[in-house]
């Protein structure tokens, strides 16, 4: 992404209001951008009510950062940036014993699915949860970054201010690991 | 497959392609030969398809109404808070190594009896000065030093520790990048 270029983003409307002190404006990117947010800060703290609490503790963050968001990238990217590390400055305090099991989340996942959805839809999608659950913390982060939030490589280095080689290869390792925890997970008949 | 470890980024960008026509004829060769690279591309394949349909899981709860809430209450949390111990405990070392060094200079020099003579004071505070000039008792010496310290120890502290503040996200990349070589190495003595 070029340094200076104006991204479009459809939430730039609200972001110019709420910029000018506009609550409601700000009201409506939480609404817009709460369910990423959730899902990011789910990613990396592995608790539901953790998550939560954070999520919220970064839209403050975001309110009170907004003046000085010069729009040089998309307010999604700049979001997802504060989120990122409101959540890791967390986790970091609290270490791993703040993960609960997947399986709240997976039941979660399970209830958005359309009824119809097959068996093996739903067990493909349990599996994939606690796989995720098991990769570490930075893998989680970037394919929720990529395959959640749909990011941009460019967009998750600027996200996690890392280089984007280092981000290109994480999720290249995230991928394979991943693919080897499916694999130990496929039921054999 | 001696080889195959050349073919594994190729083989990574397949997996991530749309299409499953394979336009390298090595990588296409190395394939129909190798059933180790195929089952790693089926492997792959499987993953990036499942990724794809990730569903995001729903909110337990709306958080629009309690973030306007914090933000009308605003400001509320406190201005203050711990530094994470990355910041803290390398500031600590630094400050108290530095602090030693100065102190094992500094105890051998005298402090000066008695101001420069150009320096002339209202005679006002002709007596107070006087009582400052004369030279410190043992106590006296012991306070100075005590207060020079506390001072020296906490400005020092605070400089550092606002100085690792700022390069903490590169502090983060550093101790980031070694984990991530020690689970690739670990990896690698897995397989
Ligand atoms: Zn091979």
């Amino acid at each position: 992404m070029q340094r200076g270029t104006v991204v479009q983003d459809p939430l730039d409307v609200w972001v110019a209001r709420a910029r000018d002190g506009d609550h409601d404006a700000f009201g409506e990117i939480v609404r817009h951008t709460q369910t990423q947010v959730y899902n990011l800060a789910y990613q990396i703290l592995r608790n539901p009510q953790e998550a939560e609490d954070l999520a919220q503790v970064a839209y403050v963050r975001a309110w009170r950062a907004l003046p000085n968001f010069r729009g040089d990238s998309r307010f999604s990217t700049w979001l997802y940036r504060i989120v990122t590390n409101t959540c890791l400055n967390r986790r970091r305090q609290l270490g791993r014993s703040v993960e609960l099991g997947d399986d709240h989340l997976a039941l979660a996942a399970d209830g958005q699915l359309q009824p119809e959805s097959s068996v093996i839809e739903r067990q493909t999608r349990r599996e994939l949860w606690s796989a995720v659950g098991e990769l570490p913390e930075r893998y989680r982060t970037v394919l929720t970054l990529f395959y959640q939030a749909q990011l941009s490589y460019d967009d998750i280095a600027a996200s996690l201010t890392l280089p984007l080689g280092t981000v290109k290869a994480q999720l290249s390792r995230a991928r394979r690991a991943l693919a080897r925890l499916l694999e130990r997970d496929e039921p054999h008949e | 497959m001696s080889n195959c470890r050349t073919y594994h980024d190729r083989i990574a960008e397949l997996a991530n392609a749309t299409t499953d026509s394979i336009s390298d004829l090595a990588l296409q060769q190395h394939l129909a030969q190798c059933p180790s690279c195929r089952a790693e591309l089926a492997r792959l394949r499987r993953a990036e398809t499942v990724l794809r349909a990730w569903p995001l899981a729903p909110l337990p709860h709306d958080l629009v109404a309690p973030v306007m809430a914090r933000i009308a209450r605003y400001p509320t949390e406190p201005g203050w808070q711990w530094l994470p111990w990355t910041v803290w405990v390398p500031a600590l070392a630094i400050t108290i190594t530095i602090g030693t060094v100065l102190a094992a200079n500094l105890v051998g020099l005298k402090l000066p009896e008695s101001a420069p003579a150009a320096l002339t004071l209202p005679p006002a505070t002709m007596p107070i000065m006087a009582s400052l000039r004369q030279p410190l008792g043992a106590a006296g010496r012991d306070l100075f030093w005590a207060i020079w310290f506390g001072l020296f120890f906490t400005l020092a502290g605070v400089g550092v520790s606002l100085g690792l503040m700022s390069r903490q996200s590169q502090l983060d990349d550093l101790t980031a990048d070694l984990r991530e070589r020690w689970e690739a190495l670990r990896e690698t003595a897995r397989l």
